[in-house]
């Protein structure tokens, strides 16, 4: 702490401006991807790009990146909400009537929420993908060569289930197999099988299938939708970027930035809820 | 008018403050703020109690030095008025009116509702000047200055440093007061030339001073009796990350 106080208040703020204006360009790469799950084509756009994103060196790099800057952003905010908790040391009887930017006074609280999101959302997604938490698997067909062929030659029953695709008399087989339990990997290919990914569409199915957590979802996004309407003018304020012709626009473009976030990331809950 | 009055008094800075309830009644709703403050003290002194211990001098608008936290608005709940100009019209007939000092580390209590602004002082002290040899007045129109220029900076240089952006802030940050001080000499070829050293050593005083940071809500600008807007803020911004350079 004592640390971080030899540096201006100016500084560690436009620090927290620029981390926070790198997870606002994250948060509309994220909500673009997520439109690909509204696709009626079973997940294959979607699984795409979640491999893509999952394999590719310089998303790699960017993610490494992206955990930095939201460490940072989380932490410089509660430096400066301490400093700020401090500077007023006997709190007034009547709270303050002053009329303000809308969301500017909440932004530690409704900060909180999105960072509760965040876990929850980290444990049902990204740790499946570190393989902290188990979640559902998919294989392809030319992947299972790569399995111990004893082992698949003893199982073949199994795998033959877990590729079985009733829709299509013709090709009984589908080149991807998806929705796959960790038991029942293990078991069709071997526990040393390792060319499986997570299927984060049949997750997300799951998910946004269960009522609580989609409502819960909604208002979590909507807790970001708030802290956005102000993140946005509020970093470029901060940055020095903002004058008297910019004011009023800038205003406005961050509102816009919010609803359009928000409505993207509800989009997709609600559609996948309603349609699949 | 009638009100009822609460009001916070502290005998002294070290002491443990208190809400004291005060009825009054016969006020004109003509009168000042702070003449029905006067009308109070006189009674109290009648009675031979304590006066409130409250700032004032002007009483135009002016200098600053009036203060009053009232009822959740720094200056009381009209717009672009220091204390001493709002008027008991302003409240309805009956009404109860909380008043209680400027809160803020670096504005501590001296007594009742008088706080200790020195901290702005100590601000202005840093850097809020610019350095200039005695000698012959140098010609007023010697050194041109653009139009937009000095609208902005006289805009900036109406701030009376009352502390109104202080009291109002939910984060007691001081840089409203700082933004108009830099911002003012910011956009005059006179202040450029220690703009960078200026802008650093008074954000230092500032921080060192235990005023919170600004998160832009805005409160500041909606409270300030001179109406300065939050826009110096952005350039205060604006001339510390030039003075990093």
């Amino acid at each position: 702490m004592s640390h971080f106080k030899k540096f201006a208040s100016v500084t560690q703020k436009i620090t927290l401006a620029i981390f926070g204006s790198f997870l606002m360009l994250f948060l509309l790469v994220h909500a673009g991807l997520n439109l690909c799950l509204l696709r009626a084509d079973g997940g294959e756009w979607y699984r795409a790009a979640a491999h893509f994103m999952g394999t590719n060196y310089i998303v790699k790099v960017f993610e490494v990146v992206l955990f930095a800057a939201l460490f940072l952003h989380v932490l410089l905010g509660i430096i400066l909400q301490w400093q700020n908790w401090k500077a007023r040391p006997i709190r007034y009887k009547v709270p303050n009537k002053s009329a303000t930017a809308p969301g500017s006074k909440f932004m530690i609280y409704t900060g909180l929420l999105v960072a509760i999101f965040l876990v929850v959302h980290l444990m049902n997604f990204y740790f499946v993908k570190m393989d902290w938490v188990e979640g559902k698997y998919m294989v392809e067909i030319e992947d299972v060569q790569k399995a111990d062929p004893v082992h698949v030659q003893e199982h073949m029953e199994k795998v033959l289930e877990l590729f079985q695709d009733e829709a299509q008399a013709d090709n009984p087989f589908k080149e991807v197999a998806t929705g796959i339990s960790k038991a029942d990997l293990v078991e069709a290919f071997g526990p040393g099988f390792s060319a499986y990914e997570p299927d984060f569409y049949t997750m997300a199915q799951g998910l946004f299938n269960n009522p609580a957590y989609l409502v819960l979802y909604l208002l979590l996004i909507l807790a970001l939708g708030v802290h956005l309407v102000h993140a946005f003018p509020s970093a470029l304020h901060t940055l020095g970027l903002n004058g008297p012709c910019y004011d009023k626009p800038v205003k406005r473009i961050g509102a816009i930035y919010a609803v359009v976030v928000v409505l993207m990331f509800w989009a997709v809950a609600i559609g996948l809820n309603l349609l699949y | 008018m009638n009100f009822t009055l609460k009001i916070w008094r502290q005998s002294g800075p070290k002491a443990k403050g208190r809400f004291e309830t005060y009825p009054i009644s016969n006020i004109s709703s003509d009168c000042s703020f702070l003449e029905m403050l006067d009308i109070l003290n006189e009674s109290l002194v009648a009675e031979g109690k304590e006066p409130v211990c409250f700032d004032h001098d002007c009483r135009e608008g002016i200098c600053g030095m009036c203060s009053l936290y009232i009822n959740g608005h720094p200056h009381g709940p009209d717009s672009q008025i220091t204390t001493c100009q709002l008027h008991m019209r302003k409240f309805k007939d009956g009404d109860t009116i909380y008043i209680e000092p400027w809160r803020s580390a670096a504005f501590p209590v001296i007594k009742d509702l008088t706080v200790d602004r020195q901290a702005f002082d100590k601000i202005i002290q840093a850097g809020g000047f610019i350095s200039a040899t005695t000698g012959g007045v140098p010609d007023g129109n010697a050194i041109p200055v653009r139009k937009k220029d000095a609208d902005i900076s006289m805009d900036a240089a109406a701030c009376i440093g009352c502390g109104a952006c202080v009291a109002a802030c939910k984060n007691a940050s001081a840089m409203l007061f700082v933004s108009a001080k830099v911002s003012h000499l910011a956009h005059l070829p006179q202040g450029k030339v220690e703009a960078a050293e200026r802008v650093k050593k008074m954000i230092a005083k500032m921080d060192e001073l235990g005023f919170g940071n600004c998160t832009n809500t805005g409160a500041c600008e909606a409270e300030c009796p001179k109406g300065i807007k939050i826009l110096h803020i952005a350039k205060l911004n604006r001339e510390f990350i030039k003075a990093s350079f």
